[in-house]
């Protein structure tokens, strides 16, 4: 899978990575990812279509929003799904993050989904 | 071990705590490690205490208990140990020593002296604490501390988060030991992954899914500051790391063994919850025998650190030292957090006092003193039977036989000395006790004296040893206070204000030496000798040597002392002290030059059951005389015989050499050989030759007492069988050469007053 791109309004960009956010990916998904940055003034990252996330995907974002940052871009993490939000939990980034992540209400298919 | 035993065994373990005790507060002002000084003291006031407990008895532990209380504070360093404060615990510690002495059934049966001064010391070292302390007398075994309690108030949740969250910043927060407060804490298990860890297919997340399945991780700190750049940043490497707060019942290898896959690849470190602290000091002291563990190794054992831990903390320790730094292992597992500082205190206290009885049972073992004696006799009774093969191999002239016996009697004479060295003591020990004489009787004189010891590790036999405690202690008294002048006086002669008494011991030619010296004001020889006449003692136109005058000291009811003190001068003791010394076959010589001081020299024989002997033979009889004190033997010259016939002394290398006939001492009336021949003894400082028949070559022999019939005897210190079952006298040479000498002295005196 890819990075989906999707031009927003004022300049602003829209990224949705699909599938796996892992340590198999994060080498492609790196050197874009930067590229993203270095051409938007500020950036959304929809996290709703990653069925896998690991440490190595953890991270990149983590890269991501400090490099947003450095540059004065603004960034925000939208829609978690569950596998994102379980590892921000268990590496308590939530308050990191800040972004506001809807809690699964099912405790039982979050467990599944580990 | 029956409870009378073990009661024993507490008795004699609190003398030589107590003894410990005084050693180290009599040496507490020049210790190299006060520190260590004072633990020292405090432990054995404190296993005192505990041992007292277990037998109930309530009384001891109750002092005890007090005692140790100032003592915790002057450790803690809040308390300085000043003499006065040394001096009350040494009082102290002699009150203890009563009250065990007085134990009766569990309870201290005091009199009403003992209760006063129980009361006395009491007041006094109420001064000392701290108000507030606990001076109740009830066994209370952990201080606790009022100021530990107060950070207990913080909500639970509050205090780890921010405690981790400081371990994170890297200034760790190990802080108060209370038990109580840390019964709420958890693991602290921090982690910092290498680069590969994500390259190698295993994910930082999945320890954390597993942490929570043994246990639940209360709150987590991660570590994303060492991912770099975004250029430089590789996304397949791993930068993260972790600060956990961990709750679990799980011990430390069971949460180590969590990170098993990464091990090589993440510094873990994991930190016990404070409760534990408490569990491990437990478990290492039940590590048996720590002594000869290495301080990692006891860590390993209660389960304060874990193999691998320790394994890289020695890495460093090598790495440390190779870089020239001194690291020691207990140090570095402090700042490394791998376990508590009072854990490695613990671990470290527990090696100290296993190797300290591990050094004891080494050095020492516990022997009765009936079943060393029933051995030396046996070693006796073989030396004898080894010299009866030797003469029979003789006689017999078989050379197989002779070399036999000749290697078997090499054999017994080592066995023999080394069975008569499992008797020698060292005498350290017993000139150690007069620092405290020393020091209680400046006190009381107002003198200021040190004691100076000298050659502590001289040994000689423990009979001997055992005899010697009194008469030294007096002879030290005598010295203190005869001896030694009053400050005032000592400023007007010019010397330092500060007296010297010394003793010293060293080995002179087969037997010990023992001196009491002083710097003092010397013996007074007119005086002496004035005291003397009047006491009808000698005559007042005798001429004495030094040495004769300083005798009379020795003389029953003989005193110079002007004063008498309670502690010496009425004239009873130095007679006692020339008994007793004499009892042991020892002599005792003065040296003292006015106004400079005064040395006595006590000399022993080294022990009291066997000697090498030189035998000689006068007529049909055998006489033995103690190896070491023959210098020299020669035949005598027929002008030399018909020179000492006459005058008794003959003129050997240029000196008057008394001589003894002991033909004629001893009365014997046989026909007298042709020649005669001269064995010269050498005693102390004066020589004298004992004129024989027959020389007849050295040979061990076994000192066996004389009856009580003969225990008037002069001249005869002993018997001994030889080989041929005949019995030969051992002979006196210390009364011998004086009498040769005080007759030849006194012959040529009248000839000098015949002649004037």
């Amino acid at each position: 899978m890819s990075l989906v791109l999707e031009a927003e309004v004022d300049g602003g960009c829209k990224i949705r990575p699909e599938g796996e956010l892992t340590i198999y990916r994060v080498a492609d998904y790196k050197p874009q990812l930067i590229q993203v940055l270095e051409s938007h003034p500020s950036i959304v990252v929809d996290l709703s279509r990653v069925t896998e996330f690991d440490t190595a995907g953890l991270q990149l974002l983590i890269l991501l929003k400090r490099e947003a940052k450095a540059r004065g871009i603004t960034s925000s993490f939208t829609g978690h799904s569950a596998e994102v939000t379980e590892l921000f939990q268990l590496f308590d980034m939530v308050p990191y993050f800040g972004d506001p992540l809807v809690m699964p209400q099912d405790d039982s298919s979050r467990r599944a989904s580990v | 071990m029956s409870l009378d035993d073990a009661f024993q065994a507490f008795v004699i373990e609190s003398s030589e705590l107590l003894q410990d005790m005084e050693d180290h507060l009599l040496a507490f002002s020049s210790a190299t490690s006060p520190e260590e000084s004072i633990n020292c003291i405090f432990r054995a006031a404190h296993t005192i205490k505990e041992t007292a407990g277990l037998f109930g008895i309530h009384g001891v532990v109750g002092f005890t208990h007090v005692v140790e209380s100032v003592l915790q504070r002057v450790r803690e360093g809040s308390l300085p140990m000043t003499d006065a404060l040394i001096s009350l615990i040494l009082e102290c510690k002699d009150y203890i020593s009563r009250q065990i002495g007085a134990i009766q059934d569990d309870v201290v049966i005091m009199d009403d002296g003992m209760i006063a001064t129980e009361k006395g010391l009491f007041d006094q070292l109420c001064r000392y604490m701290k108000p507030g302390d606990d001076t109740s007398g009830v066994c209370c075994s952990i201080e606790t501390e009022a100021s530990a309690g107060a950070e207990e108030s913080q909500p639970a949740g509050a205090q780890p988060a921010e405690k981790v969250r400081d371990a994170a910043l890297g200034n760790p927060t190990i802080e108060a030991k209370d038990d109580a407060q840390m019964e709420n804490e958890n693991w602290h298990i921090s982690v910092q992954f290498s680069e590969d860890v994500l390259r190698q297919g295993m994910d930082p997340a999945a320890f954390l899914r597993y942490l929570n399945t043994i246990g639940k991780i209360q709150h987590i700190v991660t570590h994303f500051e060492r991912i770099p750049k975004a250029d430089e940043m590789d996304p397949e490497s791993c930068y993260i790391g972790y600060e956990i707060n961990f709750k679990t019942e799980a011990d430390k290898s069971t949460i180590e063994g969590v990170f098993e896959f990464v091990r090589d690849d993440c510094q873990l470190r994991i930190i016990p919850p404070h409760a534990r602290a408490s569990d491990f000091i437990t478990a290492i002291q039940q590590v048996e025998s720590a002594g000869h563990l290495k301080l990692g190794e006891i860590l390993v054992q209660c389960g304060s650190l874990t193999s691998a831990e320790l394994k890289r903390l020695l890495g460093l320790q090598k790495k440390l030292n190779e870089g020239g730094e001194k690291a020691r292992l207990g140090e570095l597992v402090v700042q490394d957090q791998s376990a508590h500082p009072e854990v490695v205190q613990a671990a470290l206290h527990r090696q100290e006092q296993n190797k300290h009885t591990q050094v004891k049972t080494n050095q020492t073992l516990r022997v009765d003193a009936v079943k060393l004696d029933h051995l030396i006799n046996l070693v006796g009774e073989l030396v004898i039977a080894g010299a009866g093969i030797e003469s029979g191999a003789k006689e017999l002239g078989n050379s197989r036989l002779l070399e036999a016996s000749l290697t078997m009697a090499r054999l017994i004479e080592e066995v023999r000395d080394s069975s008569l060295r499992l008797r020698m003591v060292q005498i350290g020990e017993t000139f150690n006790r007069f620092q405290r004489v020393v020091r209680d009787i400046s006190k009381d004189l107002g003198k200021q004296i040190e004691l100076e010891i000298n050659g502590r590790e001289t040994e000689l036999d423990k009979s001997v040893i055992e005899k010697i405690g009194d008469p030294l202690t007096h002879l030290v008294r005598n010295a203190m206070d005869h001896g030694i002048e009053p400050p005032e006086v000592r400023r007007e002669r010019g010397k330092s204000e500060i007296g010297m008494v010394g003793l010293n011991a060293y080995h002179e030619s087969g037997s010990i030496v023992i001196e009491v010296s002083d710097d003092g004001g010397g013996l007074n020889q007119k005086r002496i000798f004035e005291k003397a006449v009047e006491k009808g003692l000698v005559a007042a136109d005798a001429v004495l040597t030094p040495q004769q005058i300083y005798q009379m000291i020795f003389e029953a009811g003989f005193s110079t002392a002007a004063t008498v003190s309670n502690i010496s001068g009425r004239g009873v003791g130095m007679d006692v002290v020339r008994r007793n010394i004499e009892s042991l076959r020892g002599s005792i010589e003065i040296d003292s030059e006015e106004g400079i001081g005064t040395k006595i020299k006590v000399r022993l024989p080294l022990t009291l059951a066997i000697i090498d002997g030189f035998m000689i033979g006068v007529d049909e009889s055998c006489y033995v005389l103690p190896l070491d004190v023959v210098e020299q033997c020669r035949e005598l010259s027929e002008l030399e015989q018909a020179q000492c016939r006459k005058n008794n002394y003959i003129n050997l290398d240029g000196a008057v050499l008394p001589l003894i006939r002991l033909r004629d001492f001893f009365e014997h009336h046989g026909p007298a050989p042709k020649r005669e021949n001269i064995v010269v003894v050498k005693h102390g400082a004066r020589k004298t030759g004992f004129v024989v028949d027959h020389l007849l070559g050295e040979l061990q022999t076994v000192i066996k007492p004389m009856g009580p019939i003969f225990g008037r005897m002069r001249g005869i210190s002993g018997s001994t069988i030889l080989g041929s079952g005949d019995v030969a006298l051992i002979l006196d040479t210390a009364s011998l050469v004086e009498r040769a000498v005080v007759k030849e002295s006194s012959v040529v005196t009248s000839r000098r007053l015949a002649c004037p």
